[in-house]
């Protein structure tokens, strides 16, 4: 849990390690404080649950290539750093989780590159067309980006303030996390299109986030480019609507394991998960709209 | 005896053509019973996962074979129960080419039909949409379509991946194939789970048989659907209109009773080798030939499809029994090539048996037995297996009679197939299986083999804009019984190189529509 | 012969989730091996001996082998047949009782003995000539014998391939229910499937074959 105010062990280690602080440029203002906690609340849950998504995904696959278990070793060491951070409330691990969420971030971009070869790969490559078909069916285009979006709140919520403080001088916390959101949905906005496109928008609610998070971006977008009450509105509505269509696509997800043959029961359960909506995905917009929810308030108490 | 009061419709088989029909004209406000010979299968209770039990989704009443080169009937052929063959069918949901419609004209073989694919490809989208079917973004073949197929293509098998890596490695276009089974949920029915018993009856209801689909909106619709019933006797009055249907039910006591169902609209759908028989089986004094038979062509102009299989031994598992058998085809070799020796063309599709048909083919292409068969069983998983849709050319010596001294169990004639291939026919097969090796070698296969078959059947009671050599018309009325309509696919002109269940359900979808239009005309 | 490559693979391990009424099918199968109603005494001691020249289980001990006469004389006795024949044959049912007594006729003929009292090597003479239609007998002037051998051999194996017994020795997983197949593309094994512990390419067995001529019982020649 993240708390508002230190606590006593906390305000103790806080006063032995002031001087170095002071060193690094002085301390995070409250609001700041809180945000960062709950930035590293948010990246420890949604690395946790990519995991479990990431887990599936890669035993489906067989672990056909070494590189596969990559993701899955390195992302509970992330976690686990992350979920040290967050109940210590930054007086522990914050820097490993720091040097981890950078080093995540380059494990996303090798998954990337790898996952593009593994489409390439299949029949059919040679003729541009049939790329949609392999993407539906070969590893997720841009899967592996969402360590990308998580590495890189995983390094705000761990920056030390010396080294944020230049930026945050410039562009606000806020007005950050608005572009952080706007450059974050397009992957994940094409990923959620083309794979409901495989499902055929058998169900309506389908089309939900296809066609809304371009809007939501377009409002980031807009936002991170200004200090208004407007754009605080704006951005704020994006992150809401975001977080609620995490919310409500992990209910259609597990809604749509049900419809599966066999749905919940014992002998199917499993294997449905395996193949069926993945379930923890939608929780990956979820995070990133509490996140941006998160960055509002910080930004609103500035 | 039992005569049930008239309805507006009677259809004597509820299978691909008459599901359509019976939920067509049910939800237009038809009374319309349906009968069929079978029973009305439960998938959750009636299918299993066993090859050896489900082989009683096939029509297995005496029947005998013959001609030249005798066909297998049973479950390459023909289905029994509600639903017909598409219970088993292997689904793939193919439009026929627009040149399928006019080989006279363009080939100088065979006859025009007199229905062309613009007529059809409505009702192929209708169907296509009705059905759930799951088919690639892109069709580079004829068959032009408006919209794209309802449901995304399923992904690749073990099967699937040979053929499209042979075929990349030839330059030939190759597609995931367009099948009846959903790829995503459609109302109450989940997606496929790829268990691979697609041919004998899936369990799920992720395949799009008539059993599932048609037939269940037509009883909400309010059609009846009267299962065990076999049609012997089209009635007709003494003007000549057909009236009425005799049949023979089963009880659940294995009691057998005499009924009879009054229509104002007889349509026989009971598919290439029954239509004929009960037509012929209904002569009379005034139809001393058999019923709609002025033409003399009841029976006449049967075909099939070769369907060579060639199996090749692949260096990985290929592990042809999991997910749907039909996985990827290529028709690039469907239409007439002015290089070859033969006209028309063929489709190659995969296939995927289970051991006991894998090794059955293995015996009767090889002629093993013994130690030798045993141990070659072992290697199963590394042999992906290619099949032949080949279109073969109507002839009058090809067809079905009655068998002059034979009974069935109910002590009807039984029928007698004859067929025997042309030389156009054995020309295009010989082709066709050098190159399904041709692709098995180029996806790397160490060694191949093939294994002769037929599958559909197609003609029989032929469609044609002149009564002297045809059966039925462009709307699948009978040329010279009013009130009698068959439809199914006896009334194919030509085979095609596509398998026939989607062309057969389209055309009942348009003869449906005709009917209901007739009826609102008052014209029936 | 060659010991599978899948041993210690069970298909079996899978049954508690197969759909109850599939799992119902196969254990009825395998514990309830029917009554002999169709064949007489005599025609039971060809089969058998025949049938254990089409698909020899000497590996397995007597009581573990895979009957297969009980359910081929089921089949015929309660007609679960396909129905139909071809115009040169005749009913299922006698072609059976011919095609035994014919392969006796021929073994008489032959070797001066009942099929069943030959050792192996002559049997698998007498059922070649069977195969190829030279063999010796007034039967096969009524009754085809190249298409009768077939008919035995496509019904043994639909008998023999039908039990888990066999499922397990080409590694094959069985019914899958309720839950299918993940890992379907070129290569890949499922966790439920097993993996080969070696190679035993059945190349040599196909190229050999290829004329459709068949091994002719040879017993592993080829090897």
């Amino acid at each position: 849990m993240f708390r508002d105010r230190p606590s006593r062990t906390g305000r103790a280690l806080r006063r032995k390690a002031a001087p170095r602080s002071h060193v690094g440029g002085g301390e995070w203002s409250p609001p700041l404080r809180r945000l960062r906690n709950e930035l590293a609340l948010i990246t420890t849950a949604s690395t946790a649950l990519l995991w479990l998504d990431n887990l599936s995904e890669h035993y489906r696959g067989g672990f056909q290539r070494k590189l596969m278990y990559v993701p899955i070793v390195a992302n509970p060491i992330v976690a686990a750093a992350g979920a040290l951070t967050v109940a210590t409330g930054g007086r522990r691990g914050r820097k490993a989780f720091g040097l981890l969420s950078a080093a995540q971030t380059a494990v996303a971009i090798v998954g990337f590159v790898e996952h593009q070869r593994g489409i390439l790969k299949r029949p059919g490559s040679n003729t541009p067309r049939d790329l949609l078909f392999n993407a539906w069916y070969g590893p997720p285009v841009a899967a592996p980006l969402q360590y990308l979006g998580l590495g890189l709140l995983g390094l705000m919520a761990s920056a030390p303030q010396s080294a944020a403080a230049p930026v945050l001088d410039r562009v606000p916390v806020d007005r950050l996390m608005r572009a952080f959101t706007a450059l974050n949905i397009p992957p994940l906005w094409a990923e959620i299109g083309y794979l409901h496109a495989r499902g055929s928008f058998q169900n309506r609610a389908q089309w939900l986030p296809v066609v809304t998070l371009p809007i939501a971006g377009a409002a980031s977008v807009a936002a991170a480019f200004s200090d208004s009450s407007t754009a605080r509105i704006a951005a704020k509505a994006a992150s809401g609507w975001t977080a609620l269509l995490g919310a409500a696509g992990t209910g259609f997800h597990l809604y749509g394991l049900h419809r599966r043959y066999g749905g919940y029961g014992r002998r199917s359960a499993l294997f449905n998960w395996l193949n069926g909506p993945p379930a923890p995905a939608p929780m990956q917009i979820l995070g990133l709209g509490l996140a941006g929810l998160a960055a509002e308030r910080a930004g609103a108490a500035r | 005896m039992r005569r049930h009061e008239e309805v507006d419709a009677v259809i004597v088989g509820v299978g691909a053509s008459g599901g359509v029909l019976v939920k067509k004209l049910a939800e237009a406000g038809w009374r319309v019973v349906g009968l069929d010979a079978g029973p009305h299968w439960n998938p959750h209770e009636d299918f299993v996962s066993d090859e050896r039990t489900m082989h009683k989704l096939y029509w297995r009443d005496r029947r005998v074979t013959g001609g030249d080169d005798p066909i297998e009937l049973a479950g390459n052929v023909t289905g029994r129960g509600v639903g017909g063959s598409t219970v088993h069918y292997s689904m793939y949901a193919l439009r026929m080419h627009r040149s399928d419609f006019e080989v006279r004209t363009r080939d100088g073989v065979a006859s025009d039909w007199p229905l062309s694919y613009e007529d059809l490809e409505p009702y192929y989208e209708e169907v296509e949409h009705e059905l759930g079917i799951a088919g690639p973004v892109d069709w580079p073949w004829d068959a032009p379509r408006r919209g794209a197929y309802p449901y995304r293509p399923h992904k690749l098998n073990g099967v699937g991946e040979v053929l499209a890596r042979g075929c990349d490695a030839l330059g030939i276009q190759w597609r995931p194939g367009a099948i009846a089974t959903l790829s995503a949920p459609k109302q109450e029915r989940p997606p496929c789970v790829y268990r691979g018993w697609c041919i004998y009856g899936c369990t799920t209801d992720a395949k799009s048989s008539t059993l599932v689909t048609y037939v269940r909106a037509a009883q909400k619709a309010g059609a009846e659907i009267r299962p065990n019933s076999m049609a012997f006797r089209v009635n007709t009055d003494p003007s000549g209109r057909a009236r009425s249907v005799s049949y023979y039910r089963t009880d659940e006591h294995g009691q057998v009773h005499e009924e009879e169902q009054a229509a104002r609209v007889v349509i026989v759908s009971g598919y290439s080798i029954e239509t004929p028989r009960l037509l012929l089986m209904s002569a009379s004094a005034q139809h001393p030939d058999g019923l709609a038979n002025a033409s003399g062509m009841v029976g006449k102009g049967l075909m099939v499809h070769s369907s060579d299989i060639v199996f090749g031994r692949m260096p990985e598992p290929v592990s042809m029994f999991k997910a749907p058998p039909p996985n990827t085809i290529t028709q690039d070799f469907y239409e007439t090539d002015p290089a070859n020796d033969f006209v028309r063309g063929y489709s190659v599709q995969t296939v995927g048996p289970l051991p006991i048909k894998f090794a059955q083919n293995v015996a009767s292409s090889l002629g093993l037995w013994g130690t030798d068969l045993r141990e070659f069983m072992y290697d199963y998983v590394h042999y992906a297996g290619l099949g032949l849709v080949g279109e073969t050319l109507p002839e009058d010596r090809n067809g079905v009679t009655l068998h002059p001294d034979e009974t069935d169990q109910y002590g009807l004639p039984i029928p007698a197939v004859s067929f025997g291939w042309g030389e156009n026919d054995s020309k295009l097969k010989t082709a066709g299986v050098a190159r399904q090796k041709q692709i098995l070698e180029a996806a790397g296969a160490q060694a191949t083999f093939a294994a002769s078959d037929t599958a559909h059947l197609m003609g029989g009671c032929r469609m044609g804009s002149d009564p002297s050599d045809s059966v039925v018309d462009r709307d699948c009325a009978a040329w010279d019984v009013s009130g009698l309509y068959i439809c199914d696919g006896s009334v194919f002109v030509t085979s095609s190189a596509s398998n026939p269940s989607l062309t057969i359900q389209a055309i009942a979808a348009r003869t449906a529509d005709r009917l209901v239009a007739a009826g609102r005309r008052h014209e029936l | 012969m060659k010991p599978s490559p899948y041993a210690g693979f069970d298909p079996l391990d899978e049954a508690r989730n197969w759909e109850d009424r599939t799992r119902e099918v196969v254990f009825h199968r395998l514990q309830h091996a029917p009554e002999i109603r169709f064949f007489t005494e005599r025609e039971v001691a060809t089969l058998d001996a025949i049938v254990d020249r089409i698909l020899p289980q000497e590996d397995r001990e007597p009581e573990a082998r895979v009957p297969i006469t009980p359910f081929i004389d089921q089949v015929l006795f309660e007609d679960d047949t396909d129905g139909f024949r071809k115009a040169d044959m005749p009913w299922e049912q006698d072609a059976w009782k011919w095609g035994l007594a014919g392969i006796d006729e021929t073994s008489r003929a032959r070797f001066g003995a009942d099929f069943g009292a030959l050792d192996a090597e002559r049997q698998n003479e007498v059922l070649s000539a069977v195969q190829k239609g030279q063999a010796e007998g007034e039967v096969w002037q009524r009754l085809p014998a190249g298409k009768f051998f077939g008919k035995l051999v496509q019904q043994v194996i639909s008998m023999y391939y039908a039990h888990p017994a066999a499922w397990a020795e080409i590694g094959w997983p069985g019914p899958a229910s309720k839950r299918g197949y993940m890992r379907t593309a070129y290569g890949r094994i499922d966790p439920w499937q097993p993996r080969p512990a070696h190679e035993l390419p059945s190349v040599a067995l196909v190229q050999a074959n290829e004329d459709g001529s068949g091994a002719g019982g040879s017993g592993g020649a080829l090897h």
